[in-house]
């Protein structure tokens, strides 16, 4: 702020100021060792409650850093857990699939006219391919 | 790191498969949780239903399902052949289903005579009934030497 926006009351104020400063600076040395340390946190508290810009900064810095130490975590549970899914997904599609092949045919060889020693006698199977080859 | 992260997915891998085995069982029922329909067409596996793989009582349950699609005759069959089937060594079912594809990819004409063709087969001497190997026996004068002569070779 420039001189000429100064006021008389900005002026009393600053000259307040000083005499409590200096006053206060005269009688630190009579404050015992108990008080000082209680002034000193008051005074930090002072600061930290006066600088709220720089304590939500830090928080939200820090729940950055929190935020990329769990990343890696979340990545490789996101991974482990479609591995998961695609097994599970996989192993049910196959065991549809070949349970729908064994039935169909179990179902055609049961009902068959055919009797099932037919299917069972490997000579017989070799015999017809040999018989329909030659 | 890498070791754990295997750990990890091993750990994922044996947990998925423990899974799937307490959800194969859920979805294959009991003997008692059957509908009626499937336990009447299912009824000569009453006996052996709770020793059954998850796996075997699905397919029966499937089967029983396409049951009452099926002729009389049909039904017949089945419930006359099921349970000797369901006794069955996995093995000589597997092996009989690979049969039963090779004799539908015969020709047509063969494939719809394969009753009469299992009669004739029946009726011939058990030395007709055995596939001749083409490699035990020459076919022509000279086969057999000219075979020694290529190992000598």
């Amino acid at each position: 702020m420039s001189d000429l926006h100064r006021s008389p009351e900005n002026d009393i104020d600053e000259a307040f100021g000083r005499h409590v400063a200096a006053y206060l600076s005269a009688g630190v040395h009579e404050v015992d060792d108990a008080v000082a340390a209680r002034l000193r946190q008051a005074r930090r508290l002072a600061l930290a409650a006066h600088r709220p810009g720089r304590s939500v900064l830090l928080r939200v810095l820090a729940c950055g850093r929190r935020a990329l130490s769990i990343q890696p975590i979340l990545r490789q549970t996101v991974a482990l857990a479609a591995v998961v899914v695609l097994v599970g997904v996989g192993d049910y599609w196959s065991t549809s699939a070949m349970l729908a092949e064994i039935e169909e045919i179990d179902a055609a060889m049961l009902a068959d006219e055919l009797p099932i020693d037919a299917y069972l006698d490997s000579d017989f199977s070799a015999w017809l391919r040999q018989d329909s080859s030659s | 790191m890498a070791a754990t992260r295997l750990l990890i997915l091993i750990c994922c891998l044996l947990l998925s498969a423990a899974a799937d085995a307490r959800i194969t069982p859920v979805l294959a029922p009991g003997w008692s949780e059957l509908a009626p329909h499937q336990q009447q067409a299912l009824a000569p596996l009453a006996e052996d239903w709770d020793g059954m793989s998850a796996v075997s009582r699905l397919k029966w349950i499937g089967i029983s399902n396409r049951y009452e699609h099926l002729s009389a005759d049909e039904q017949s069959r089945i419930q006359a052949r099921m349970r000797d089937w369901a006794r069955l060594d996995p093995d000589a079912r597997r092996r009989a289903r690979d049969r039963y594809r090779a004799m539908q990819a015969l020709p047509a004409e063969r494939r719809n005579n394969l009753h009469e063709e299992w009669e004739r087969y029946q009726n011939l001497p058990p030395e007709g009934r055995r596939p001749q190997d083409a490699t035990s026996a020459p076919r022509r004068p000279g086969d057999a030497l000219q075979g020694q002569a290529n190992i000598i070779r």
